[in-house]
């Protein structure tokens, strides 16, 4: 049984879409793909109403959702998400914010070559907004191995990227250092 | 050289000789707090927090623009469809 279209909900489910999308591009790298899983997410959502608890977290539902069907299909395909020859990065093709003196770029490759399960615990914890407890109950492991897992992705972007700016040391590496302190 | 007797790492490492002597129970005591701190390094490794915030700011930078993106048509279509669909039929997936 299908549950009367409630607008209330379908603005809910429209407003949760930049997120969601945000979320998968990173996760897969593809915005193609990310789109395909947001879409497959929205409608398995609207099939599976009657199991959400009103009152407790759209979000976390929906990016239960999404991320148990990018994994299902991951396993399906048999294809490996990570990406020593950075194709994940180059496939990702968004702007630099004008004026920016980050460089998305080097940080994509890096993110990129994190294992799959610490780019996502990262993603929800350090990006998305969830809590080391929402995170755990979206991935449906120990809140400790969520911990465990943004410490290690932290750990790893940081030596990638320290490693990238020694390859890179210029005249500026002084600057760099201070404004990294 | 009363400190040295304390045995502080420094102090030892840094001088010349040793010329002091550790007892072999300071010896063993530190040896099992370097184990454990090794231990907790490669275990769950820690960023200073400076390096830890310049990773969280770029993370959140790069994701913003992600957010920042329209909505593609398809998802308001999906959306819309899905209306005009359960006005139409009742009760049906």
């Amino acid at each position: 049984m299908t549950p009367e279209p409630d607008p209330e909900l379908r603005e809910a489910l429209l407003a949760a879409v930049p997120s969601l999308r945000a979320f998968a591009i990173s996760l897969s790298g593809q915005v193609d793909r990310a789109d395909d899983l947001v879409q497959d997410t929205l409608l398995r959502a609207l099939a599976n109403l009657h199991r959400f608890e009103p009152g407790t977290n759209l979000n976390a539902w929906l990016f239960t959702i999404l991320r148990n069907l990018f994994h299902s299909e991951y396993r399906k395909r048999r294809r490996e998400v990570e990406d020593p020859d950075g194709s994940y990065a180059g496939r990702l093709k968004v702007q630099p914010e004008q004026g920016s003196h980050l460089d998305f770029e080097d940080f994509r490759s890096a993110l990129a070559k994190l294992p799959s399960d610490q780019r996502e615990a990262l993603l929800l914890v350090g990006a998305s907004g969830f809590s080391y407890e929402e995170a755990a109950h979206i991935c449906g492991c120990a809140v400790g191995t969520i911990k465990s897992r943004v410490n290690r992705a932290r750990f790893r972007l940081a030596s990638l990227l320290n490693v990238e700016d020694i390859e890179d040391l210029g005249p500026d590496s002084m600057t760099r250092a201070a404004l990294q302190g | 050289m009363d400190i040295a007797k304390v045995g502080y790492p420094s102090e030892r490492w840094d001088g010349k000789g040793t010329k002091m002597t550790v007892d072999k129970g300071k010896k063993l005591a530190r040896t099992i707090l370097d184990m454990s701190v090794n231990d907790k390094l490669t275990t769950d490794p820690k960023l200073d927090s400076g390096s830890q915030k310049r990773i969280g700011d770029q993370l959140r930078a790069m994701y913003d623009e992600l957010m920042q993106q329209p909505v593609p048509d398809r998802f308001k279509d999906l959306l819309d469809q899905l209306d005009k669909k359960n006005e139409g039929k009742e009760g049906s997936e």
